[in-house]
């Protein structure tokens, strides 16, 4: 009991104290000392006169005042001195944490949990690269973002410029915009409007704008769109080579017609007929002729309606 | 692109890419690796492969059989084997990665000697670069090795530093973030193991290996003279009669066989000082020189060298991994402080 209250009391000693008390005991002065550890007397009576002054001022870098303490320490035989609690003000931070930390192995939950947010992050990035280039890449896109920003102005603009057009044209274009259950898509008003407005005229502009607020209704989806096909028809009083396409690129005649060959075609307008001897055909729209002067010997290329 | 995402998963690395030992510290977690730089390569019908690497390895040294080969890929503090070195740091890095799924890309700042040259620098980028590094820093091993000792190096104040590592010893005096003096001699713990191995052999006729030579130095080796006489005994191959034999060395004897590699050491250390500018000199001659590496903890070396060059000589605080954790701290200063401390390489 007395020698733990002995221990006790021995470990209440400064540090500076138990070198002082080293050094008297070894029988050294200060000069002995600082001769030993070749450093000034003025850096041994700071050690042992106001360590903790030194301490809390800094006036010597951690570094080297530890580097001191310990060379005195072992210069007098002082074993203990990490025990002393103004030694360990003077050990870094990372001196607490003992020992050398082992690498972190990984468990098998962890690992798998990893490997399905890794996962999930590629799948989410793909997913958001894929819509991009979707988007960036449909026609769709670009025209429904074309077309419902001039959709209106379509309608409004040109509604001044299809008063001036051909009326006997315009009479057959109202009578199908007319039909009760049309509808125009809003993906192809932009072209469905050049087609169909260029041939409107006053009555007929009447009759779309009752019509229109009647029955014809502007959707998104381009499921619904009805194309309106009509008819061309060529007579042949000659020999005539003949290439006729639709709107749709769909090639609808292709060929040497002979005199006395009648050609009937139905498809989207308007048509662009390439005639090899347009003189020798009578070419008739919505069983109207049309009537156009062509040089004998000359191919004719053309677009019904012009 | 894709090694910069692979990046997002990767520690910053800070590698004392030493000859003796490889330690690895990471920001925020000290030091997480500490291996010996040996590597046991097994050749077979398909080539060379990797065995082992590390503490393993090191166990395998002066006991492989004919297909297998512990290789130390370091030697002098640079790159002896490419191969092997890359092998080893890509085995390192991949061991202090949680990420098993993805290799990792880390940003990686190597400690290289002040002494190598620009040829050994770039292997040792390149080694680097080659086991999956995103970017790799070079630094001085003295300037990283005060940084980490916690020497005052950015201040107008001459601070020397000597690094006493497996195959070379640095020293340098460092004043504002900079090396005003550098040098490095290729002397280290290797030229102690060696100069064991050959005192016994002349005195004892007998060959120890790299190993037991090793362990004489851990245990009994001294740099100064003490009272405190130590012995080991040891096993070895009688040159003359072929066989093992037992004898017992003591601490005055392994002084003896260290006294070439010591000189060696001592004579750096003057050598620097003389060359040192004054003023700086004036500043070490009062605060005193700071020894780091495994080199360090040679007993009474610090004594040797006070003795020597009548200046204060501590040890540092844990001076086996002050090179690796200085690097990791100067790692953590790129972002605040630019390069300024590190090598222009």
């Amino acid at each position: 009991m007395s020698d733990q209250i002995k221990d006790k009391n021995e470990q209440q000693i400064p540090l500076e104290q138990a070198l002082k008390d080293g050094r008297l005991a070894a029988q050294l002065s200060v000069e002995d000392i600082a001769l030993r550890l070749n450093l000034k007397k003025t850096v041994i009576r700071d050690i042992e006169d106001s360590l903790d002054t030194v301490i809390a001022e800094a006036a010597y870098p951690k570094v080297y005042l530890r580097g001191y303490l310990v060379n005195y320490s072992k210069e007098i035989g002082l074993d203990d001195l990490e025990s002393f609690p103004q030694y360990q003000q003077l050990l870094g931070p990372e001196k607490s944490a003992t020992g050398l930390k082992n690498p972190h192995i990984m468990t098998y939950d962890e690992k798998s949990y990893n490997k399905s947010l890794i996962i999930l992050l590629l799948l989410f990035v793909a997913m958001v690269v894929g819509v991009t280039v979707f988007w960036k890449t449909s026609p769709d896109s670009t025209k429904a973002s074309a077309g419902s920003a001039s959709k209106t102005d379509n309608v409004e603009m040109r509604l001044p410029e299809t008063a001036s057009q051909d009326v006997e044209t315009s009479t057959l274009d109202i009578q199908q915009q007319a039909q009760p259950g049309v509808q125009i898509e809003k993906n192809n008003a932009l072209s469905s409007a050049q087609t169909t407005q260029q041939n409107v005229d006053n009555n007929g502009l009447e009759a779309l704008s009752s019509t229109s607020e009647q029955s014809v209704e502007i959707t998104d989806s381009p499921e619904k769109t009805v194309l309106t096909e009509q008819t061309l028809t060529l007579k042949f009083k000659d020999e005539c080579w003949t290439e006729i396409f639709d709107a749709t690129g769909k090639r609808l005649a292709f060929g040497l017609y002979t005199k006395g060959e009648q050609l009937k075609l139905a498809g989207t307008p308007p048509f662009n007929l390439k005639l090899g001897n347009p003189i020798a055909a009578d070419v008739f729209y919505q069983d109207k002729l049309y009537k156009k002067s062509f040089r004998a010997g000359r191919t004719a290329n053309f677009k019904l309606p012009e | 692109m894709f090694k910069m995402f692979r990046g997002m998963f990767s520690n910053d690395l800070s590698i004392d890419l030493g000859t003796a030992n490889t330690l690895i510290y990471v920001k925020d977690q000290g030091i997480v690796l500490d291996e010996p730089s040996v590597v046991a390569i097994r050749m077979d019908k398909n080539g060379k492969r990797v065995a082992a690497v590390g503490t393993a390895a090191k166990l395998m040294l002066g006991k492989t059989p004919g297909n297998i080969q512990a290789i130390r890929p370091m030697k002098d503090g640079v790159i002896a084997d490419f191969y092997i070195t890359e092998k080893m740091l890509q085995h390192f890095i991949k061991q202090v990665h949680n990420n098993s799924f993805m290799r990792p890309s880390p940003r990686v700042l190597v400690c290289v000697p002040c002494g190598s040259t620009q040829v050994e620098r770039r292997a040792i980028r390149e080694s680097a670069m080659g086991a999956g590094a995103r970017d790799v820093f070079l630094i001085d091993e003295p300037m990283a090795a005060a940084i980490g000792a916690g020497m005052p190096v950015s201040e107008a104040k001459g601070s020397m530093v000597v690094d006493i590592g497996g195959g070379t010893t640095e020293v340098a005096v460092i004043s504002l973030n900079g090396i005003v003096y550098s040098a490095s001699v290729r002397i280290g713990g290797d030229k102690f193991d060696e100069a064991i191995i050959n005192y016994v052999r002349r005195n004892y006729g007998c060959t120890i290996g790299e190993i037991t030579a090793e362990r004489i130095k851990h245990t009994i080796a001294i740099a100064y003279p003490i009272d405190d006489i130590k012995e080991i005994e040891v096993r070895g191959v009688n040159v003359a009669e072929g066989v093992p034999r037992s004898f017992t060395l003591n601490s005055n004897e392994i002084l003896e066989a260290l006294q070439e590699p010591l000189s060696g050491i001592v004579s750096a250390v003057m050598a620097a000082l003389e060359k040192t500018p004054p003023e700086l000199a004036a500043d070490i001659a009062e605060q005193g020189m700071v020894l780091t590496g495994g080199g360090a903890l040679l007993c009474e070396l610090d004594r040797l060298l006070s003795e020597e060059s009548g200046i204060p000589v501590i040890v540092a605080d844990d001076p086996l991994t002050c090179v690796a954790r200085g690097g990791g701290m100067a790692l953590e200063m790129i972002d605040t402080h630019g390069g300024d401390v590190f090598n222009g390489d």
